[in-house]
């Protein structure tokens, strides 16, 4: 049953895997956001359709909760955060554009290269999104690094974590359900904590970008 | 038969492709609140050009009267060795070994291109007038760094099917499972952003202006007149077509006819390719009509991210 749907999960992959590169390229934060609602929706299309075809209701109900979290509240909020503070347009880079694509390139011959061939052990018919699952965490973590404004850098911290989702469903790492809507809720949590954050970071600094924080103010 | 075939495989790309060019501008037109000329203007425009006398340079070598011909024989040469509808080659019934098979090769299809181009610039800067010049030199830049992009979304194409020759590429890929094709949608990503570098088309190159700021096609064909700059003129709407043929044809074959033996087959597979076509030559359309030219310096960012990916698909249609 799963082989004849293989197909469709591992466009969804690709996927969530272009909406990765994507992020790294684009140069507005309402950009960051669509992509980001593209990789969400994807992540939970495939949790809903695994659910679907194995035919087990707790991914069912996990596969909604992530569409409806993480690709329709999430990205609302995020639009509406950057409206308040008028930043719609500060997403920088650290490298310059080639050098980051020649980054994401090393990454991805990286996670292909023999160094995770043990990995597909673990599920031998999917080698191929797996490989693909770990570019996308890579690359995640890479915008973690390269990003230079605040909001950028949290949207990086939450595609890894699509991407780790996405890595442990073709891996087959399917936890509890009690676990998921944790994990789930944690989320939720951190988004309300980081923005917070950032709004307090705005308020002090006037600004998004993380370089500037190296100069203190008092007042 | 074959003969006819034959004829019909030469012809059929240069008989198209100003309908091709007239298509996009009418589509501008539209989004634009116009009513615009009809599609068939550039046929009228060519005509025209044809009728016209020609001033040439003094100062003008044979460079310039020579490669208007060379470059609108090869877009000729180049048409007539890719699928167009039917991915089958032919060959004369009484010479069965002149046949286009050899330029077919995604390899040769390339730097034929180069060749063309680079006779493109030699005739811009021919004439020694500073517009030709500057043209000229852009291109040459565009140029080399669009063909990494343009050889690595092929490659990647290539090593999927398994053949170099892009009718052949066009029959394998058919028969691969369609999980085997996801990979190339990345390589389709890279294939377009090569196709607008060397079409001259935006963000890369504005083809509706003679502003000098901007120009780089228009700006080395600036000093042909007459018969010389209908056939560039052609020559350009031509590689347009080839390029859209190979896009549609190579990255979603499907529908494509595999012979020319049935008629109900031919007719499915000239509307679908006639579909894919209008499809991607109204996103050209629309692409131009929402976004503004890229500051020249920013063209190699957007170069390279062609070049990436196509690497990027080729690492995941290896492995695959």
């Amino acid at each position: 049953m799963f082989e004849h749907f293989a197909q469709f999960f591992f466009f969804l992959d690709l996927i969530a895997f272009i909406a990765v590169i994507g992020m790294h390229l684009v140069k507005s934060n309402t950009n960051i956001i669509r992509l980001y609602f593209l990789q969400s929706l994807s992540v939970g299309v495939l949790l809903f359709s695994v659910g679907l075809v194995e035919g087990e209701h707790s991914l069912l109900w996990i596969g909604v909760l992530t569409l409806v979290i993480k690709s329709i509240v999430a990205p609302i909020f995020f639009a509406r955060l950057l409206r308040r503070f008028s930043a719609q347009q500060s997403a920088n880079n650290y490298l310059s554009v080639p050098l980051t694509l020649f980054v994401l390139l090393l990454l991805v011959l990286f996670s292909y290269s023999n160094t995770f061939l043990p990995l597909g052990v673990l599920a031998p018919e999917a080698l191929g999104s797996i490989s693909l699952g770990l570019a996308s965490v890579f690359m995640a973590i890479f915008l973690l690094i390269n990003r230079r404004g605040a909001f950028s850098q949290m949207i990086g911290i939450l595609a890894l974590e699509n991407a780790i989702v996405l890595l442990a469903s073709f891996i087959g790492l399917e936890q509890p359900i009690a676990l998921e809507v944790g994990i789930i809720f944690d989320i939720v949590i951190w988004i309300v904590i980081a923005t917070a954050f950032i709004s307090m970071m705005y308020r002090q600094f006037k600004s998004l970008d993380v370089s500037r924080l190296t100069h203190l103010r008092e007042d | 038969m074959n003969t006819l075939l034959f004829i019909f495989q030469l012809l059929i790309v240069p008989a198209l492709s100003p309908l091709g060019i007239g298509f996009i501008r009418k589509v501008k037109a539209r989004m634009q609140n116009r009513v615009g000329a009809s599609v068939f203007q550039p046929y009228r425009d060519l005509w025209k050009l044809f009728q016209k006398d020609e001033v040439i340079s003094e100062d003008a070598s044979w460079i310039f009267r020579f490669s208007p011909y060379l470059i609108f024989a090869i877009t000729i040469l180049i048409g007539a060795s890719i699928p167009v509808i039917a991915a089958v080659p032919v060959a004369l019934d009484f010479l069965p070994s002149f046949s286009f098979l050899p330029a077919g090769d995604f390899l040769v299809i390339i730097y034929l291109f180069a060749l063309m181009t680079f006779f493109l610039a030699l005739s811009g800067m021919d004439t020694g007038s500073a517009f030709g010049g500057f043209g000229s030199s852009r291109e040459m830049m565009v140029a080399a760094l669009a063909e990494a992009g343009l050889l690595f979304s092929l490659l990647a194409v290539s090593v999927t099917a398994e053949s170099g020759n892009v009718v052949a590429m066009v029959g394998n890929l058919q028969y691969l499972p369609l999980q085997a094709l996801f990979p190339l949608l990345i390589a389709f990503l890279a294939f377009i952003i090569a196709l607008l570098a060397e079409n001259a088309r935006f963000p890369v190159d504005n083809p509706a202006t003679h502003l000098e700021l901007t120009m780089i096609h228009e700006a080395m064909i600036l000093e042909h007149s007459g018969k010389r700059l209908a056939l560039m003129e052609w020559a350009a709407a031509n590689k347009l077509l080839i390029f859209i043929l190979l896009a549609v044809n190579l990255f979603f074959p499907w529908g494509v006819s595999l012979s020319y033996d049935s008629f109900s087959g031919l007719l499915v597979s000239t509307l679908l390719v006639v579909g894919k076509s209008a499809i991607l030559l109204f996103g050209i359309a629309f692409l131009e009509s929402t976004m503004a030219k890229f500051r020249i310096f920013r063209v190699p960012d957007l170069l390279l991210t062609s070049f990436v990916l196509g690497v990027i698909a080729l690492a995941i249609s290896i492995t695959f």
